[in-house]
């Protein structure tokens, strides 16, 4: 169907009439409108925000700095702690199948627990107060009582095991 | 710089130990009183002590009032050093009605910087020779002086193990007025008649005069040194730590994982012992011994030693024959191996777990008497040594 634009103008021009404070209006819509920043107001956002990050970036390398005067004990003794506990824990596996007396077992897995109990306690102090050399004292001596009684049943065990004579002796 | 770590760490632990040293002959910087006090006391008097993370010198009061206190000294100190360390003191100390109670708490007495060597200290003097094991030597019978020196001695040589990690020249520490280095001193002086009620955590604590009074003691990772202590109803609980004495007369007594307990003579006393290595010098008269997993080295009997009973499960006992006297020894075991002059009896496990009669020497007449229950044991008597060759 084929129209003649022009027409169409014509149709559309007689239907709208523009309002009569159409111009009151317009001016208002345009004074709500925003301001384009000014040059001086981009440079103080700039600065704010340089600001934040220099505020913020300080308290986090201050706070960093904090943590590294302690970090380096922490990280000493956990490094202790690692490599104590996997021979504890390699002590105990040969302690279990080497021992035979179910209440001796029994005794030294209550034993260690207490000490470990004990651990738990001192850690809890060498969080609160990491550079104390009786706490770090405290700490390992834990460990090395946990590995030597694990170490010495042992030895005392394959003493026993060593001769099967049975006699007694009157001198 | 390790040289620098090495000053460093000298200077600090002259620190530490400074407690323990004579002052220097020259006056410190600024000296602090942290807590200063005395209380009177009467014969219903207890003396309630609570102390952590901190040391203390115990002596016998010179009337029947208790004095307290302590000071901290500093020289050539740096004043935010100085103010860490005092605003970490926790003091407190009242009387009420005849309970006087004496608080003391520190943190933070030592910087981090000790550790900051290349290698850790602890890490040198301990660990390696604990995950490696060692080669137990055999030992060789101490007279009761040796004991009595070993015990004298034993501050200085840890104090030579710590140096020994830091591979510094052991030498007396020599105050200099450039040296920066801080005294502290916590002095506790006593009257004999006062009941002292402790409870000791991570505590160096050294009774410098003989101890006689009644005491009661809960103590925990910590370092106690005596000259002599006793009174019959004495209770000591000791979990961890040291316990070093030249004698006890008497009480009861309890170890539990105490790494060394050291005792010149020792007397009408029962001990209860668990994981722990005992060393006696002398055995005195009538003691008793029961153990669960200890240690036991006996140098000595006194010629009137009485009884000692001893009753023991998975434990180590390495005996020292009785010099010059005659003596009657029981033994009755289970499971249990007796090595003497060259002789090995051993008592199987299996069937009943009952003790047997396992070895007796001498007339059960005899005024002196050793009497031996054990089971899963290990005994070694010995005249001038006693090897652990059938340990490898």
């Amino acid at each position: 169907m084929k129209r003649d634009i022009r027409d169409l103008f014509k149709t559309e021009d007689e239907l709208k009439t523009l309002p009569e404070n159409h111009r009151a209006a317009f001016l208002s819509k345009l004074k709500k409108q925003s301001v384009p920043p000014s040059v001086f107001f981009v440079w103080t956002k700039i600065a704010a925000v340089i600001l934040i990050v220099v505020v913020v970036g300080f308290g986090v390398i201050k706070n960093y700095s904090d943590k590294e005067d302690v970090s380096p004990m922490i990280a000493q003794i956990e490094a202790v702690e690692a490599e104590y506990l996997e021979n504890i824990e390699v002590e105990w596996q040969s302690f279990i199948v080497l021992a035979k007396d179910e209440k001796l077992v029994e005794r030294f897995r209550k034993k260690l627990d207490e000490l470990d109990n004990n651990y738990q306690d001192i850690s809890i102090q060498f969080k609160d107060d990491a550079n104390n050399i009786l706490v770090v004292e405290a700490l390992v001596e834990n460990l090395q009582t946990r590995l030597q009684i694990l170490k010495d049943i042992q030895n005392h065990i394959k003493i026993l095991n060593q001769n099967n004579e049975q006699h007694e002796n009157t001198i | 710089m390790k040289t620098l770590f090495k000053i460093t760490a000298l200077m600090l632990i002259t620190s530490i130990y400074g407690f323990a040293q004579t002052s220097p002959d020259f006056e410190m910087d600024e000296k602090h009183i942290i807590y200063k006090e005395n209380f009177t006391t009467n014969a219903n008097t207890i003396l309630v002590l609570n102390l952590k993370n901190t040391a203390a010198q115990v002596l016998e009061s010179p009337d029947n009032k208790v004095y307290i206190e302590y000071t901290k000294e500093f020289n050539n100190t740096r004043k935010k050093r100085v103010q860490q360390q005092l605003k970490h003191l926790i003091v407190s100390g009242k009387k009420e009605g005849d309970k006087i109670t004496y608080s003391a708490k520190t943190r933070n007495d030592i910087r981090f910087s000790v550790f900051e060597f290349d290698e850790l200290m602890l890490e040198r003097a301990e660990k390696k020779e604990f995950l490696k094991g060692f080669k137990v030597q055999p030992i060789a019978r101490k007279s009761l002086d040796s004991v009595l020196q070993d015990i004298k001695l034993s501050d200085f040589i840890y104090r030579e193990k710590v140096l020994g990690a830091f591979k510094i020249k052991s030498r007396s520490p020599r105050y200099k007025k450039n040296m920066q280095f801080t005294i502290t001193k916590m002095i506790i002086k006593i009257p004999k008649n006062v009941h002292v009620r402790a409870t000791l955590e991570n505590t160096n604590i050294v009774f410098i005069d003989d101890f006689s009074n009644r005491a009661t003691m809960n103590v925990r990772n910590s370092k106690l040194k005596f000259k002599s202590v006793g009174h019959p109803l004495n209770i000591f609980d000791v979990d961890n730590g040291y316990f070093r004495t030249k004698e006890v007369t008497s009480g009861n007594y309890s170890f539990a994982n105490v790494k060394h307990v050291t005792i010149g003579q020792l007397s009408n006393t029962f001990i209860n012992s668990e994981f722990t290595k005992v060393e006696i010098g002398e055995i005195g008269k009538n003691n008793k011994i029961v153990d669960f997993n200890s240690k036991y080295f006996i140098h000595n009997f006194h010629k009137d030693f009485g009884r000692l009973s001893l009753e023991t499960d998975y434990t180590e006992l390495n005996i020292f024959s009785p010099e010059s006297m005659e003596y009657y020894l029981e033994t009755y075991g289970y499971d249990t191996v007796h090595y003497k002059n060259g002789i090995t009896t051993k008592i199987k496990s299996g069937g009943k777990s009952e003790l047997s009669k396992m070895m007796v020497i001498g007339k059960e007449s005899y005024p002196n008497k050793i009497k031996i229950n054990t089971t899963h044991g290990i005994i070694r008597f010995g005249e001038k040594t006693i090897d652990f060759g059938e340990d490898n």
